[in-house]
């Protein structure tokens, strides 16, 4: 057996880094739960610790706040009708009803062992594929390499946006704000209008704090605003832990979801609410009794829960062997890594494999950790929901500032954090989806320097995209993901137009 | 839809400003002569052409009226007069921040943050305001070992 | 009306605590340890290792602080913008030659007054295990013979290793292709052969070479290194350079010498400690603590070196011109 497989397993096993995937399941629950905060808000609270805690520690926190945050959004989808997340959404069409029903416990157990199942499957995927695919990535040169990150950014821009136009607006937008600071190869300092604070160009974390966070402080304001405090649950739960029945009636939107979950979790840009809906769709088809969906069906709840679950295993895929993330959250991992000096991508299993496997063995114990959490702490854990919104969104608030400023230890950085603040506001006005720019804010690095490298060793011939087949494979992909996008768009277009006709 | 249709009629003319402007300012970098390279301005170029491609598609689709899809994104429903306030409060506290420190500048940002969300009660205001700086402050700075400028209040924490 | 008033008593206080400061012997307050690069990193993680121990040695806290960007630019700015009085101190790098050389900054390192050397490593020249060339000469020879054919990948232009690769290349007559390559991909191009070799720094890329999948063909310092004794320097190739990656600490110009030899001497005491050596150790980085005289006389050379190369390659000063 690899060596670096005990190594790994002994890291994530040691007593520090169990209790930090320990504490991040925890404030992923919670965040998780609170409608108004996703994930994202999680990871901005905990981001400045990263920066101090060794990287084993902080990545472990991270993974278990990403896995138990997919499974809180189910709590308060269940319980208030709100998704706690997006991903979270589909839960609520026969989680709520189920609780309306009186078995609010029913459902939260439910959507808890599905979560629990559909993790562990992305688990193995994650155990078996991530290595193969580092060793094939190991054959990709620059011109392969480039053609993947194009790829990655197109497919991320043909799930987000509604118009593939403004998706790839984004993205490109996210691209020129790379540019600005030192370009890679020459050093040639680019649009930083002689300021020093500039040269390093602009972090990705210092947007994505800007871009994800303010938005949602001013969406809270309307909510407190609009509803006064948040809402309080009066469903009573009381039996948690699911009987055997239970656990039978859930066996196919399981066996559906999860691997639905685990393969959209690789491509990057679908995530968890995509995932969860074609999954909640292919399980409605699939059962024999159709009609009882959105009625309080248990597989209507165990199908998106196993599916946005799975989701995390798979998107961890791309982001350990290839560099590439599928979310911000993801993308907030990547950054984790580079913090300490570890770049993810195939030599991370060569140089460091160890540490490669300590990540998959934290993301198992994460899963473990959730479930155990989520059983034993549902009936506290609910009580958040009661918080306070006006003490809650200025703590929130602080630690932007505090997190934008503890990366480079810099004000500046604050300032460019609050002008992306207003950047996504405007970016919300204009339905322009941000998640294609804060990916491209971390792609467009490698984007760039495969490009020039590639054309610097082929002395300017631009043929060997083409002639290699990994580079034609992935250039044809990112054709096929816009095509695809297109066509969507279109039908959805029509599907629009002809609702409006109906209706006149 | 016609709301949309003026957004996107707008943010088209302005990306497409920008555009140039950026495009501009890439052209001039200055660049080295060295051989078989390609120079800083290859990848800004490149990039910005197909900005400027899709901006003025934005423009020609929003013109037709057709890149609208959906309901019209609603920011905040909150007055005006409260989004120019705030905005006012942001840019005066993080202009004061390098000055005043975490601690000073904070508690002042928390108390209005919390009247802003709806707290009306003056003394949870003020204790939530001072107590949650101050433990904010202190915790990153002994658990967590991350130095926060203390500003003016230097010599006293 | 209460508190605006305990506000300047307490400001009053504050500047009256501050001008007791200066009269009472240095260091009265803590030393703010600015480290180029993010947290976390190689050097980070000795900067740290330096500044925990050089606490222990001067009595008050040295805080590290991480001000990373443009190559070392904003801390070296940063540190020469700062009073010269000891409390702010960088922790440099061969950075501090060439952002300086290269004009990402508007001045060179004199700007700063160096306190001295704590490591040094040397900057190897690599390939592939079963690659054709057994020699540094055998690789330059091919690449005279076929001009723009070999590639040397590199860490971007202006960089330390970018130095090394141009004295090496060119001091043989030799024109490469050189591909300006991030962190690991540089070795992962070694191993997919998309490149005939690299330049890269010593320590990572000798785990490849223990492992029997890479080899070294020369090295830029001036000794032979220890962990890799079989590897000539280029020097004994007949190649006039002599080149270091080396870490230590800068101050701001003016500071008084009394101050800067206290530094000196916990610094070196910091080297020596047993949590510092020991980690130079397993990663086999050189450990060579070195005094102000020392350490000035060697950042002449180095810097006269670096500008040679760089005005060879043209692009000495080139952020400057437009």
């Amino acid at each position: 057996m690899n060596p670096d497989i005990i190594d790994g397993f002994t890291q994530a096993t040691l007593a520090s880094t169990l209790a930090a995937t320990a504490v991040g399941c925890l404030l992923g629950l919670v965040v998780g739960m609170i409608p108004g905060l996703t994930i994202s808000t999680g990871i901005i609270i905990v981001l400045p610790l990263t920066f101090v805690l060794p990287p084993d520690i902080s990545i472990a926190l991270l993974l278990g706040l990403y896995v138990s945050g997919m499974t809180g959004g189910s709590f308060s989808a269940i319980l208030l009708n709100i998704p706690g997340t997006p991903s979270a959404s589909a839960t609520a069409l026969d989680g709520y009803p189920m609780a309306a029903r009186g078995d609010a416990g029913h459902a939260l157990g439910l959507a808890i062992t599905a979560s629990f199942i559909g993790g562990l499957f992305s688990f193995l995927c994650l155990f078996l594929i991530a290595p193969l695919l580092a060793d094939l990535a190991l054959k990709f040169q620059s011109p392969d390499l480039f053609s993947l990150v194009f790829f990655g950014l197109t497919i991320i821009c043909s799930f987000a946006a509604r118009s593939l136009i403004k998706g790839l607006l984004s993205a490109l937008i996210g691209l020129m704000i790379l540019t600005i600071g030192q370009d890679p190869m020459m050093g040639t300092a680019r649009f930083t209008f002689g300021q020093v604070n500039l040269i390093a160009g602009v972090h990705f974390l210092t947007a994505l704090i800007g871009l994800f966070a303010i938005p949602q402080l001013v969406d809270n304001l309307s909510a407190a605003v609009r509803d006064g405090q948040g809402g309080t649950s009066r469903a009573r739960i009381r039996r948690i832990l699911p009987t055997l029945n239970d656990l039978k009636s859930i066996r196919l939107p399981v066996a559906i979801g999860a691997p639905i979950g685990a393969f959209l979790g690789i491509l990057p840009g679908a995530g968890g609410p995509i995932a969860a809906f074609i999954s909640y769709d292919y399980a409605k088809k699939l059962s024999r009794s159709p009609e009882r969906f959105g009625d309080g069906a248990p597989e209507g709840i165990a199908a998106p829960e196993a599916a946005n679950n799975a989701v995390t295993g798979g998107a961890l895929i791309p982001m350990m062997t290839l560099g590439i993330p599928g979310d911000p959250v993801t993308a907030i991992l990547i950054g984790a890594l580079l913090v300490h000096g570890l770049a993810p991508g195939p030599l991370l299993f060569l140089e460091r494999g160890d540490f490669a496997y300590g990540i998959i063995f934290s993301f198992f114990w994460a899963n473990i950790f959730n479930v155990i959490i989520a059983f034993l702490g549902l009936r506290y854990l609910v009580k958040v929901l009661a918080m306070p919104k006006s003490l809650l969104m200025p703590i929130i608030a602080i630690l932007c500032v505090i997190g934008s400023y503890a990366l480079r230890n810099n004000f500046f950085d604050v300032y460019v954090m609050f002008g992306f603040g207003l950047l996504g506001l405007a970016m919300r006005w204009l339905d322009m989806p941000v998640v294609p720019l804060l990916l491209a804010l971390v792609l467009g690095r490698p984007l760039e320097e495969h490009l020039r490298v590639s054309l610097v060793a082929s002395k300017g011939e631009i043929d060997i995209f083409f002639t290699s087949p990994f580079s034609l494979f992935f250039l044809a992909m990112a054709g096929l993901s816009i095509f695809w996008s297109l066509n969507a768009e279109r039908r959805a277009k029509k599907a629009a137009r002809n609702e409006m006709e109906s209706k006149q | 839809m016609k709301t949309m249709r003026k957004r996107n009629l707008i943010s088209a003319a302005i990306l497409i400003a920008i555009g140039i402007g950026y495009a501009v300012l890439a052209v001039q970098l200055p660049t080295r002569n060295i051989e078989n390279a390609t120079g800083p301005s290859f990848f800004p170029l490149v990039v910005v052409t197909g900005f400027l491609i899709l901006a003025a598609a934005l423009l020609v689709q929003a013109m037709r009226g057709r890149a609208n899809l959906g309901a019209v994104p609603v920011l905040a429903k909150i007055s005006r007069r409260t989004y120019i306030w705030s905005l006012a409060a942001a840019v005066l506290y993080l202009v004061a921040l390098p000055y005043l420190g975490f601690i000073a500048a904070n508690i002042p940002l928390f108390a209005a943050l919390m009247i802003l969300y709806g707290e009306k009660r003056t003394v949870w205001i003020a204790a939530g305001s001072i107590g949650i700086c101050l433990a904010i402050f202190f915790v990153f700075r002994e658990v967590f070992q991350i130095q926060l400028p203390a500003g003016i209040l230097g010599g006293l924490v | 009306m209460k508190i605006l008033n305990a506000l300047f008593i307490g400001t009053a206080a504050v500047a009256l605590i501050a001008a007791a400061d200066a009269r009472a012997e240095w260091p009265e307050k803590p030393i703010q340890f600015i480290i180029p690069f993010g947290a976390g990193g190689g050097a980070d993680i000795e900067g740290r290792l330096i500044a925990k121990a050089m606490s222990g040695v001067l009595g008050q806290p040295v805080v590290p602080i991480n001000k990373p960007g443009g190559g070392g630019a904003i801390t070296y700015t940063f540190v020469k913008n700062s009073a010269p009085d000891g409390y702010t101190v960088a922790w440099n790098s061969t950075s501090v030659l060439t952002t300086t050389n290269i004009g990402n900054v508007p001045f060179d390192y004199t700007a700063l007054e160096h306190i001295g050397q704590v490591a040094q490593q040397p900057v190897p020249f690599v390939v592939k295990k079963n690659a054709r060339w057994n020699t540094l000469k055998a690789f330059m020879d091919e690449c005279k013979a076929k001009p723009n054919t070999l590639k040397v990948a590199f860490a971007g232009f202006g960089s330390a290793t970018h130095m090394a690769g141009v004295a090496m290349t060119q001091l043989s007559g030799c024109k490469a292709i050189m591909l300006p390559v991030k962190g690991p991909d540089r070795r992962k191009m070694i191993l997919s052969g998309e490149t005939d070799a690299a330049v890269d720094i010593f320590f990572v890329p000798l785990k490849f070479v223990k492992a029997g999948k890479m080899k070294f063909l020369a090295i830029s310092s001036g000794k032979r290194n220890p962990a890799a004794p079989n590897v000539p320097t280029a020097k004994e190739l007949g190649l006039d350079m002599e080149f270091d990656l080396f870490r230590g600490l800068s101050v701001a110009k003016g500071t008084p010498q009394a101050i800067k030899d206290k530094l000196e001497g916990a610094m070196i005491k910091a080297a020596n400690s047993k949590a510092f050596a020991g980690r130079m150790k397993k990663l086999k980085l050189t450990l060579a603590p070195m005094g102000q005289a020392q350490f000035n006389a060697k950042l002449a050379k180095a810097n006269a070196n670096i500008v040679a190369i760089m005005k060879k390659a043209g692009i000495y000063k080139s952020k400057m011109k437009k």
